[in-house]
C-alpha cells in the first residue's frame, strides 16, 4: 500500500518519463508502423470529418460549405441513392451467402477424409490471389461467348446470359464470382470448429442426437462467435467493394453495379470533388456504423460465447 | 527509493543494452528509408544539366520509341536533360493530382484524358503563353491547324501542344467488298449506301448468331460530326441539338438492326483490339470506323492485307470530311521547376521548331503533324510514301467539319453522361430524345450543384 502510495504522489513528468524509459526502446521499433499509422490513417480520418464540410478539390484551399455537401448528397444527387442501393443489395445477398457457404465448406473439410489438408489448401489459396488477377480472369470465364460458364452451359443446350453486360446478372455474377474467395473465412470456421468441445459431441451421440441434430444443437450454436465475426467484417467489406467492379464493369450496364466506393472514387479523382467523396464516405461509416450497431445488438440473442 | 529495478551495475549493463537496440532501431529505419528512396541525381546520364522531368503515360511497344524521342532531344543541346517517367494507364492523372497538391509535379506531362478544361480551371496547367516568345506564339497561330490549335487552346490561351491527334476514317476490306461484287472503285458515296452495304456483309451462323459484322457504328463522340453536330457551342457544352440527336438515333436504329444481344455477344468474342489478331485483321468487321494508329498496326502485323482507307461519306444533311479528333495533350504543370526546358523539350517532340525532328518523331508514332512544314518534312514524306494510306488522315487534318470532345471543367463529367445515355439507346431501355434529355437534364444538375458548393463551372473552347 505505501509503495502504490508513494507511486501514485510521484510528479506527472516522472511518470511519463518512467513510461517512457519501460517502452521508449518497443516504440521506436514499431515507430515505421506508428508514424505510418497516424500520418496516414489517424490524420486523414480526421481531416475527412474537415474536408467534408469544404469544398475541396486538392489543388485549391479547402472553401467552407458548412453542410452543404451533405444536404445536396441527400436531398439532390440521385446517383448517391442509386449506388448506395446498389451497395446495400450486393451486402444483403453476398454476405449471407458467403457465410453459408463459408460454413457448409468448412464442415465439410473438417471431415477426416484422406487428403484433407491438401483439400483445405484449394479451396483456400483463392482468397490470397490478387483482386485485379481475379478479375481478369472472371472476364474471360464470364465472357458470354468464349467463356468457360457458358461453354459448360451450352454443352447442356442452354444458352447463357451475357452475364457481366446483361443488366438483369451483372450483379449477380459479381455475387457469384464473390464467392470465389470464400476461402479466407471458411479458415476462420475451421479454426472454430476445432474449438469444439469433443466432450458435447459424445454426450449429444450418446443421448441419441442424429448428425442433423449435433449439427443444429451442437455445432452451429458453437460457431456463432465465429459467424458473428465474419458477419461484421462481411458487412464492412461489402460496403468498400471496389476493385472488381472498377475492372468488370465500371458501374454498367446501364448502373446496375454502380457500387458506392466506385462513386466515390469517381467524385474524388475524376471529377475533382475530393470534399463531396469525404462527405460521402463518412455517410457510409455511419451507415456501416449503424448495421455494426444493430448486429451487435442483436447478437445477444443468437450468439452462444459457451457461458 | 524502491523503484523496481536490480543492482546498479546491471542498471548501467541494461541501459547500454536498450541504446544499442535503439541505435540498432534507427540504422534499420534508415536502411530501409534509403532502400525506397527514389533514385538520385548520379543516375542521370548528364548531371550538371537542368534537370526536366516528362511524365507520359506510354508502356509497351511505345515507350522505347518516345524515350528516344527524349534521348535525342538530350543529344541535340547541352542546356537540359530530359528524365521520362513512365506512369501508365490511370495512375497517371492521379498520380499528377496527388503531385499538384503537394507541390512537387513533373515539368511536363503527356495526358490523353479529357483534362484540358477541369485542369486549367482549376490552375493546374500554365498556359504556354508564359514560355514562348512573342515570335514563337505568331508562328503558333498562323502556321498550325486550325484543329490543333482549337484541341490545345482554351479560353483563348494556349494551354497544351498537341502531340498526336486522333483522327478517324472508314477502313474496307476489299476481299469481303469482293464478296459483294464490288471493289475499291464502287466505295458508297452516303452513310445510308455503307450501311446497305454493311448489311450485305454481315454473316450469321445457324443459331443466327453473329458472326461477322458488315458496319457497326458505336461512339456517339464519332459520330456527331458526321451528322453535322457539335458539343461545343459559344463556350458551352451542347448536347441536346437535332444533329446530336440524329446521330444518337442512326446509333439506336443500328443496334436494334442486329439485336443488342447479339451485338454483344459478338464484341465480347473478339481478340485483343491490337496486335496481329485486331478485328481488321481477324476480319471480324468488314468496313470500320477507325483510327489513323491502324494503318501502321496493319503494316506491322499483316502488310499483305488487301484493304483501303476513305472519309466517313456524309449522310443525308450531314457533312463530308467529318470526324472526331482526340488528342494527346503536352501541358506544363504551374507547379513545374523548369517550365523553359519543358517548352523546349514540347517543342522537339511535335516539331515546332524543326520540322525534321519532328516529321521523324510523328512517323515514329504513327501521328498526324501539327502543321503543314512538319507534313511536308523530307522524313514525314518519306512515312507517307512507305505508308500510303496515312495521307487519308493527313488531308483530314486541313477539314473544316472535324469535331472535338466536350471541353470545359465538366468534360469528364459529360462525356460519361454520354457514355451511360448511348448505353441505354442501343440496349433500347430508352428512346435517343430521352437519353440526350436526360444528359441536359444532368449537366444542368451538375452545374447547379457546383455553384452552390462554389466550385468553377468553367467555359469552353
Amino acid at each position: 500500500m505505501a509503495i502504490e502510495h508513494s507511486l501514485q504522489r510521484k510528479p506527472l513528468s516522472l511518470q511519463i518519463q518512467r513510461w517512457i524509459r519501460r517502452n521508449g526502446t518497443g516504440l521506436l521499433f514499431i515507430s515505421p508502423w506508428l508514424i505510418g499509422f497516424l500520418c496516414f490513417t489517424i490524420g486523414p480520418f480526421f481531416s475527412s470529418i474537415y474536408l467534408s464540410f469544404n469544398s475541396y478539390d486538392l489543388v485549391h484551399a479547402p472553401h467552407w460549405v458548412g453542410s452543404a455537401n451533405y444536404s445536396t448528397l441527400l436531398h439532390d444527387d440521385p446517383m448517391f441513392w442509386t449506388s448506395l442501393w446498389v451497395t446495400v443489395r450486393y451486402a444483403a445477398v453476398s454476405v449471407p451467402l458467403g457465410i453459408i457457404i463459408g460454413v457448409a465448406l468448412a464442415l465439410l473439410l473438417n471431415t477426416k477424409v484422406k487428403g484433407q489438408t491438401i483439400f483445405r489448401t484449394i479451396f483456400y489459396l483463392p482468397s490470397i490471389v490478387p483482386a485485379v488477377a481475379n478479375a481478369v480472369v472472371f472476364s474471360w470465364i464470364l465472357n458470354p461467348e468464349i467463356g468457360l460458364v457458358n461453354g459448360i452451359l451450352r454443352a447442356f443446350g442452354v444458352e447463357g446470359p451475357a452475364w457481366l453486360n446483361d443488366t438483369k446478372w451483372a450483379l449477380w455474377s459479381l455475387i457469384l464470382m464473390g464467392l470465389w474467395s470464400v476461402g479466407g473465412s471458411m479458415v476462420i470456421y475451421l479454426a472454430g470448429l476445432q474449438d469444439i468441445p469433443v466432450h458435447l459431441y459424445e454426450a449429444a451421440t450418446l443421448d441419441g442426437a442424429s448428425a442433423y441434430q449435433r449439427l443444429r444443437k451442437v455445432t452451429l450454436p458453437l460457431l456463432t462467435p465465429v459467424i458473428f465475426f465474419n458477419l461484421v467484417m462481411g458487412i464492412i467489406g461489402s460496403f468498400q467493394y471496389f476493385t472488381e467492379a472498377f475492372i468488370m464493369t465500371n458501374g454498367g450496364p446501364e448502373g446496375s453495379t454502380s457500387f458506392y466506393a466506385l462513386y466515390l472514387f469517381q467524385r474524388a479523382w475524376q471529377y475533382l470533388d475530393m470534399g463531396y467523396a469525404c462527405a460521402m464516405a463518412w455517410i457510409v461509416f455511419v451507415v456501416v456504423m449503424v448495421i455494426t450497431g444493430i448486429v451487435f445488438q442483436s447478437q445477444k440473442r443468437w450468439v452462444h460465447f459457451g457461458q | 527509493m524502491f523503484d523496481g529495478s536490480g543492482d546498479p551495475k546491471s542498471l548501467g549493463s541494461s541501459n547500454v543494452v536498450r541504446r544499442l537496440k535503439a541505435a540498432l532501431g534507427v540504422v534499420l529505419l534508415l536502411g530501409v528509408i534509403a532502400v525506397l528512396a527514389p533514385p538520385s541525381d548520379s543516375e542521370r546520364k548528364y548531371p550538371n544539366r537542368i534537370r526536366v522531368t516528362f511524365w507520359h503515360g506510354f508502356a509497351g511497344e511505345w515507350q522505347p520509341i518516345y524515350e528516344g524521342m527524349a534521348d535525342r532531344f538530350n543529344a541535340s543541346q547541352t542546356k537540359y536533360e530530359v528524365v521520362p517517367v513512365s506512369v501508365p494507364g490511370d495512375a497517371l492523372t492521379m498520380k499528377f493530382l496527388l503531385s499538384s497538391a503537394g507541390g512537387d509535379t513533373p515539368d511536363l506531362l503527356l495526358n490523353w484524358d479529357p483534362i484540358l478544361g477541369t485542369w486549367a480551371d482549376k490552375g493546374l496547367i500554365r498556359s504556354y503563353d508564359s514560355v514562348m516568345t512573342p515570335a514563337e506564339k505568331k508562328k503558333y497561330l498562323a502556321e498550325t491547324y486550325p484543329i490543333v490549335k482549337r484541341n490545345g487552346m482554351y479560353r483563348g490561351k494556349i494551354m497544351a501542344l498537341i502531340d498526336g491527334l486522333d483522327f478517324w476514317a472508314v477502313y474496307y476490306r476489299l476481299d469481303h467488298l469482293k464478296e459483294i461484287g464490288l471493289d475499291q472503285n464502287h466505295l458508297p458515296k452516303t452513310l445510308e449506301e455503307l450501311v446497305d452495304m454493311g448489311k450485305k456483309l454481315d454473316r450469321f451462323d445457324d443459331h443466327h448468331r453473329l458472326r461477322r459484322v458488315g458496319f457497326l457504328p458505336q461512339g456517339l463522340a464519332g459520330f456527331v460530326p458526321v451528322f453535322g453536330g457539335t458539343f461545343n457551342k459559344d463556350g458551352h457544352i451542347v448536347v441536346n441539338t437535332p444533329e446530336n440527336l440524329r446521330a444518337m438515333r442512326f446509333l439506336g436504329e443500328s443496334s436494334k438492326r442486329l439485336g443488342n444481344d447479339n451485338i454483344t455477344r459478338f464484341t465480347s468474342s473478339l481478340a485483343a483490339d491490337a496486335g496481329p489478331t485486331m478485328p481488321l485483321i481477324a476480319g471480324n468487321y468488314s468496313i470500320m470506323f477507325d483510327g489513323e494508329w491502324r494503318v501502321k498496326q496493319v503494316a506491322q502485323y499483316k502488310p499483305d492485307l488487301p484493304y483501303i482507307v476513305a472519309p466517313m461519306p456524309a449522310p443525308a444533311g450531314g457533312k463530308p470530311n467529318a470526324c472526331n479528333t482526340a488528342p494527346n495533350y503536352l501541358v506544363i504543370p504551374t507547379a513545374a521547376k523548369n517550365p523553359q526546358g519543358a517548352w523546349e523539350f514540347a517543342k522537339f517532340c511535335v516539331g515546332f521548331t524543326h520540322p525534321e525532328d519532328g516529321g521523324r518523331n510523328m512517323a515514329e508514332m504513327g501521328w498526324v503533324p501539327d502543321d503543314l512544314s512538319i507534313a511536308h518534312s523530307k522524313s514525314y514524306q518519306a512515312y507517307l510514301k512507305r505508308y500510303p494510306q496515312y495521307k487519308v488522315f493527313v488531308d483530314l487534318m486541313t477539314s473544316p467539319n472535324l469535331g472535338m470532345f466536350p471541353q470545359g471543367s465538366l468534360q469528364k463529367f459529360v462525356m460519361d453522361e454520354i457514355q451511360k445515355a448511348e448505353d441505354e439507346v442501343v440496349r433500347g431501355t430508352m428512346t435517343p430524345e430521352a437519353g440526350l434529355a436526360m444528359v441536359e437534364k444532368h449537366l444542368a444538375d451538375e452545374k447547379q450543384r457546383l455553384r452552390r458548393l462554389g466550385m468553377p463551372v468553367g467555359g469552353s473552347e
